[in-house]
């Protein structure tokens, strides 16, 4: 599953990296920003069954370029790397990223990288959870692979679980003094 | 033979309260984990010689409003105003931008975009993968149940919600609440064409829940406030 998510934020940031710029020019999305947003939402076909990018992160995608342009040459470099990931997705028969092998995914990871250097966005994976992050030059959080819904409450299950402990505990001592006549005088 | 019994003797005086010491404060960290940050925050609140500040690693780009028009009464029928993207400042990860309340049910908390622990701490957060107010997309805005929306517990069908931005303030009206598990992708659609907001907080809202799995949702349709173009 953890595999699966990081090879599906892989494909994402391949296609999402088109819509990044180092320009921070005026809000507005163009009609190239478009035209990505379009391939994004396009997902790639590999042996007749069309592989889609999930909507988190194409939508992440249209909030960064509502504040960001991107150049054409920016969107031509960034192109040939998605369309190198599509060949080798193609030509692989990759259909399912969790059946990926070790080869496949440190292929797909560096097509993914240098996608993001082009527009100085850095990759970061998280290699227990496979969470993959990208950072601009600016030092904000771009892109998140993590997951939408967060914990947003505390969770009491270990001070039960250490209070019942420890109440046993002292239950047991009392117990066992009780039987050994440790408390007559 | 004899000093070495009791050196023994007197070294048992010292390691044995020093690992039951340690064994301790590992418990007394396990089974107080979930509230450690909330106490360490009152304490300090009490005990610092100058106010903290938790939100050293947060910027705020939010401005109140100014001469905006808000209907006491929302009636639905405010024309549309339009606001071009040129003239929002879009919010970076980590920042302050907007105010959500509901006045009947004493909910006020500052949103910021994005949702990890260091934001949820002082606010609510705004998920990264979601838009912001009058893009005419989802905004989805997660809080704590214990703090900033546990007011959420007392909301009802019709409660309006007021989201007020740097360019622009807007009504939303609670049209439904759900519960959910908190990974049932049913419970909200990030591809829909329409302007929705909604909240979440963990469900129930009493203190001891289990693992709290569950997820409360408060769907609102928005009434009024200017369209980005």
């Amino acid at each position: 599953m953890k595999m699966m998510k990081k090879m599906l934020v892989i494909v994402a940031v391949l296609s999402f990296t088109l819509a990044m710029s180092i320009c921070a020019c005026a809000a507005e999305i163009t009609s190239d920003e478009q035209t990505l947003i379009d391939v994004l939402k396009a997902g790639v076909v590999v042996d007749g069954k069309t592989v889609k990018i999930p909507a988190k992160y194409i939508n992440q995608a249209q909030s960064y370029l509502a504040k960001k342009d991107v150049t054409k040459e920016e969107v031509d470099e960034i192109l040939s790397y998605i369309d190198d990931g599509k060949d080798y997705m193609v030509a692989n028969k990759i259909k399912d990223f969790s059946n990926m092998s070790n080869k496949q995914m440190d292929k797909m990871i560096s097509l993914a990288e240098d996608a993001a250097e082009v527009i100085d966005v850095k990759l970061t994976v998280n290699t227990k959870t496979g969470v993959i992050k990208g950072i601009d030059n600016e030092g904000n959080v771009v892109l998140s692979g993590e997951e939408t819904i967060k914990q947003t409450g505390m969770n009491m299950n270990a001070t039960v679980v250490v209070a019942v402990s420890l109440c046993v505990a002292v239950g047991l001592c009392i117990v066992i003094a009780t039987k050994k006549k440790v408390f007559e005088a | 033979m004899i000093i070495s019994r009791r050196i023994r003797r007197l070294m048992a005086y010292i390691y044995m309260p020093l690992i039951f010491t340690i064994l301790g404060y590992v418990l007394v960290y396990i089974a107080f984990k979930p509230i450690i940050n909330i106490g360490v925050s009152i304490t300090s609140m009490i005990m610092a010689q100058e106010i903290p500040d938790f939100t050293l690693d947060l910027e705020s780009i939010y401005v109140e409003p100014q001469d905006m028009e808000q209907d006491d009464e929302p009636t639905g029928e405010v024309p549309v105003k339009k606001v071009g993207l040129d003239d929002v400042v879009w919010p970076s990860y980590g920042q302050h931008y907007a105010q959500i309340s509901c006045e009947r049910i004493g909910l006020e908390a500052p949103i910021y975009m994005g949702d990890d622990d260091s934001i949820t701490r002082v606010g609510v957060g705004q998920y990264l993968g979601s838009f912001v107010p009058g893009y005419g997309k989802i905004i989805l805005i997660g809080g704590h149940c214990t703090t900033f929306f546990k007011p959420l517990k007392n909301v009802k069908v019709g409660d309006v919600f007021v989201v007020k931005t740097s360019y622009g303030v807007y009504q939303y009206s609670v049209s439904k609440t759900k519960v959910f598990k908190a990974d049932d992708m049913k419970a909200y659609d990030l591809e829909q064409d329409y302007e929705q907001l909604i909240l979440y907080t963990c469900y129930p809202f009493r203190l001891l829940s289990g693992s709290r799995q569950q997820r409360l949702f408060v769907y609102a349709d928005k009434i009024s406030g200017p369209q980005l173009h």
